[in-house]
């Protein structure tokens, strides 16, 4: 091969690579020509900084989990500061009841969101990348699956794709996290009521040029089928009703930025629907089980941006506001807030040469094994204070819901 | 001289022992996954040349290119 052949060669392969790590590039640097980080204008910090009150109430008749995914205590202490100010608080840090939860999971002391996941809906610890079965791939009902066999209502909400490890481990049982398009098909075989997040493409066919799927099955088609309402735009959000309704806002992941529907808004309308949907009185009567999660904070944190981490974090706690507003008015309403692992190793250190600015330091690109906080309001909270494992979690709700034998595996 | 770059998947959980610019050799663990079966170990001798992470498949994308 002569020297111009070879460096014409050279040329394509690095070409190529060049293509394909484009198509890698995740979806905070695709995205980032639009996300204004620094302009935090869009959360508006809280005057109050005293922790909501505790309730005496003991029916619980809804329940509102909010999962912060990679959160730990330094991601919210850094928004906090941000946002808020060192008087200032996040919604999330006037939870009344407070406590730490440990994470490990079954093959490792550092768990990844399919076992954490698993572990807050079924109640059991899973090797990572397991979603809803044990480490021998025996099936585990979840507390969404058994709120919904009691007569509840049920909701996902999520940034990511709906079908990613943790939405996605409160309905569906696959052993790995990875096979989206199985775990689609039982997010709508499961019938779960509200459904709101990314990842359209492993609901279309193979024959559309968008689809993640390797088969014909139109699961937006069967969802109309089984009575589901679909859409995909804020402006299609503002008229839905219940009972059954899916959003897929993009192909992929949720981009996070107008005319996007925000965490927030997407919570406030799943509660809208929850709650009154048709106006089935059965379920209203019935209650409801949703699941938000702020799946982004973990991917900036992956990237140890700590920008994105306090933007995510910040939206993410706009989601739980959704949350305390609904319960505050309604009285018997438990919301509670936590983490399915911490990411980064973040710690927060002084300002560098006096700058008003905390400095921070990453101690790695992966998950880490540290605790993570637990807080809770609304009635039963009290539960939730202390130190637990994650799979104590999901028992309590059920406790508090009367729902009997939890965890147990499906049959 | 020409340069060919190789593509290394690992699982985004566990940390990374390499970063940027560091020197590897084939067979050498990158990550600290340990899950013996999961693939983690270099699959050729070289420099790293960039690391990014890939949310949808919650993977560490590692570009290691091989002077030829």
């Amino acid at each position: 091969m002569s020297n111009r052949t070879a460096a014409a060669v050279a040329a394509i392969a690095i070409l190529i690579v060049t293509l394909v790590l484009v198509s890698f590039a995740p979806a905070a640097e695709q995205f980032s020509s639009l996300i204004k980080v620094d302009d935090l204008s869009f959360y508006q910090a809280q005057i109050a900084a005293a922790p909501y009150p505790l309730t005496n109430a003991k029916k619980v008749r809804n329940v509102i989990l909010c999962i912060g995914d990679g959160m730990g205590l330094s991601q919210i202490t850094l928004a906090s500061m941000k946002a808020a100010g060192p008087g200032g608080r996040l919604c999330m840090e006037r939870m009344p009841v407070t406590g730490l939860v440990r994470t490990y999971s079954a093959s490792s002391r550092v768990t990844d969101s399919a076992a954490a996941g698993t572990a807050l809906a079924a109640g059991i610890k899973t090797n990572n990348g397991m979603i809803g079965v044990a480490p021998n791939e025996q099936a585990y009902e979840t507390i969404l699956e058994a709120a919904k066999a009691r007569g509840m209502a049920t909701g996902l909400v999520a940034t990511s794709t709906i079908t990613h490890a943790t939405p996605a481990s409160f309905a569906s049982h696959v052993k790995s996290r990875t096979t989206e398009a199985p775990i689609a098909e039982q997010l709508i075989a499961n019938k779960v009521n509200v459904l709101f997040g990314g990842g359209r493409k492993y609901f279309l066919p193979k024959s559309d040029p968008n689809s993640g799927r390797k088969d014909d099955r139109d699961l937006i088609a069967e969802a109309r089928q089984a009575g589901y309402t679909y859409v995909t735009t804020e402006r299609e959000l503002r008229s839905i009703r219940g009972p059954h309704v899916l959003g897929l806002f993009q192909f992929d992941s949720l981009t996070t930025v107008p005319p996007e529907p925000t965490l927030a808004s997407l919570t406030h309308k799943a509660i809208r629907v929850l709650r009154k949907g048709s106006g089935s009185s059965s379920r209203t009567k019935g209650g409801f089980f949703l699941m938000v999660e702020g799946s982004q904070i973990d991917w900036a944190c992956h990237g140890n941006d700590p920008k994105h981490a306090i933007r995510q974090t910040l939206l993410f706690d706009q989601a739980v506001q959704a949350a305390v507003d609904f319960a505050m008015r309604d009285g018997h309403t438990l919301v509670i807030v936590t983490a399915d692992h911490e990411t980064g190793g973040l710690t927060i250190l002084e300002g560098s040469n006096g700058s008003a600015e905390p400095s921070v330091h990453w101690s790695t690109k992966g998950h880490t094994g540290t605790p993570v906080p637990i807080g809770a309001m609304g009635p039963g909270a009290a539960v939730f204070a202390g130190m637990q494992d994650n799979t104590d979690i999901p028992k309590k709700i059920a406790r508090l819901l009367n729902i009997t034998a939890f965890p147990r595996p499906v049959e | 001289m020409s340069e060919k770059q190789v593509i290394l998947r690992v699982d985004a959980t566990y940390d990374l022992t390499v970063k940027v610019g560091d020197r590897v050799r084939q067979g050498e663990r990158l990550s600290r996954n340990p899950e013996p079966d999961a693939p983690s170990t270099s699959p050729a001798t070289g420099v790293v040349r960039s690391v990014q992470f890939d949310p949808e498949r919650h993977e560490f994308v590692i570009v290691i290119a091989q002077a030829t």
